[in-house]
């Protein structure tokens, strides 16, 4: 994550009083001085800011880095509010989750005129194209994909009713099915006619496989949302899609080729073995995988890439946003994640409707 | 060239040579990030340019090769028979069709073509 521009020149200059009041109450001391306050990249949909704090008195005091998260100017209707989020990390955190510390919550619009959190910094770096390039970085790569398994298997050891994640509503009862549904609404909605994905969302609707009793998915668990140091892993990030589903539907985003950068040939992520991760999410939970099922929501987790990529790139064409990047997305991605589909789907892999 | 004046094609592919050759290798990796997605918008413009009613006259070529019931008109246009296999595929009348699965093959590997 790179840091780009100084308090001084940042969105956050003319909430500086208002926000070191806010911390100065948090941290229990006598006051809370904002230093610097540079943004970190990698958000499209929420800002993240890094901030340096100098804590006068009380339980913390001295010089601290923390991370404030809120929304970015265009957010995304699907995206987990700022509060949902803080609560979503709390109870991950609970449930012995790697997560950078979820701190304190703030609603009152007084203080950054939105809502915002603040949680402890995590170490390391998120950027896919360094895991790449330095080999040595999050450690015995192996090893971190089996524990990569162990912390999703955590996430996943989550599960309904709980009252504080009443916000995520019922668990679906079929939720490849139900997904299925919105990918054709959303294809609809956009006007886009891709009959390499209407071919994909079929052949999902009928080898659509029965769905075990649902848990907290993360639904954005990638590499890319993760960060590591030279020893390993250090924290699970970006919490904004959980959801109530099919556990194997976050094991299929996390295999599937189009997350696996620059290289396809590491299964779990681009970073390890398959049997690694594998592994590491029986260990915790004590059950294996079925590789069918997994290789079922590999071509869903195509899917959803590509119905993403086409509503970023909505977002830029309809003048919602004047983003290149999202354009881009929206073009360049889509004939690839149809390709996979396509190749994953062939015609001897079809058996008839019921 | 056109007496004496580049068209919408030359001119960008002139831009994209100044990027690449002239302008990136100065920038900063931040600057130099943004100035690769430039260049990658000005190449899928010019191909677009170049190529994209070549590609819209193989898609609906490729589409054809579909036998369907019923059958599209010869003259239906690309969208409106998007729009009928569209309808088909849902309907479940195109379940594990060799030809519509080798026709989007095929179109998928010329859409990617345009954007590389």
């Amino acid at each position: 994550m790179g840091v780009t521009v100084a308090l001084a020149e940042s969105r956050l200059a003319r909430h500086k009083e208002t926000l070191e009041a806010f911390l100065a109450e948090a941290y229990r001391s006598e006051a809370v001085d904002l230093d610097d306050a540079a943004p970190l990249t990698g958000g499209a949909i929420q800002e993240n800011w890094l901030l340096d704090l100098r804590i006068h008195g009380g339980p913390d005091a001295g010089q601290k880095q923390v991370v404030l998260r809120t929304d970015a100017a265009s957010g995304v209707a699907v995206s987990r509010s700022r509060a949902e989020e803080f609560t979503l990390l709390q109870v991950a955190k609970a449930a012995g989750v790697l997560v950078p510390e979820p701190l304190w919550l703030c609603e009152d619009p007084a203080v950054l005129g939105k809502t915002f959190y603040v949680m402890a910094r995590a170490e390391g770096t998120a950027a896919p194209h360094r895991f790449t390039k330095e080999p040595d970085l999050g450690g015995d790569r192996e090893r971190l994909a089996e524990r990569l398994g162990m912390e999703l298997a955590k996430i996943h050891s989550i599960q309904p009713p709980r009252e504080e994640l009443s916000f995520l509503g019922e668990p679906p009862a079929h939720p490849a099915l139900v997904a299925i549904e919105r990918y054709r609404d959303y294809l609809d909605s956009l006007g886009a006619l891709s009959l390499a994905l209407e071919w994909g969302l079929r052949w999902c609707e009928l080898h659509a496989p029965p769905s075990g009793a649902a848990v907290l998915v993360h639904q954005d668990f990638r590499t890319g949302n993760y960060m590591i140091d030279r020893q390993g892993l250090t924290a699970i990030l970006d919490w904004e899609f959980c959801d109530w589903g099919d556990p194997m539907s976050d094991i299929g985003w996390f295999c599937a080729k189009c997350w696996r950068y620059a290289q396809p040939e590491l299964e779990a992520g681009g970073i390890g073995s398959r049997a690694a991760f594998y592994r590491g999410y029986a260990d915790v939970t004590g059950r294996s995988l079925d590789p069918q099922v997994v290789a079922y929501w590999e071509v869903m987790a195509h899917l959803r890439w590509a119905v993403i990529a086409l509503q970023q790139g909505e977002r830029a064409l309809s003048g919602e946003e004047d983003s290149l990047e999202l354009a881009l997305t929206g073009r360049i991605y889509p004939p690839g994640l149809e390709g996979e589909i396509l190749r994953c789907t062939e015609p001897a892999l079809w058996r008839a409707a019921p | 060239m056109k007496g004496g004046e580049a068209d919408a094609v030359r001119l960008l592919s002139l831009a994209e040579k100044e990027i690449a050759t002239e302008i990136l290798p100065g920038l900063s990796a931040d600057a130099r990030y943004r100035m690769r997605l430039v260049l990658n918008a000005l190449k899928i413009a010019g191909a677009e340019l170049r190529d994209g009613g070549d590609l819209k006259a193989a898609t609906l070529a490729q589409l054809q090769t579909v036998e369907t019931t019923p059958q599209g008109d010869g003259a239906e246009t690309l969208g409106a028979m998007k729009l009928r296999l569209q309808a088909l595929l849902r309907q479940g009348e195109l379940d594990g069709n060799q030809a519509l699965h080798r026709a989007l093959v095929i179109i998928a590997e010329e859409r990617g073509r345009l954007i590389r």
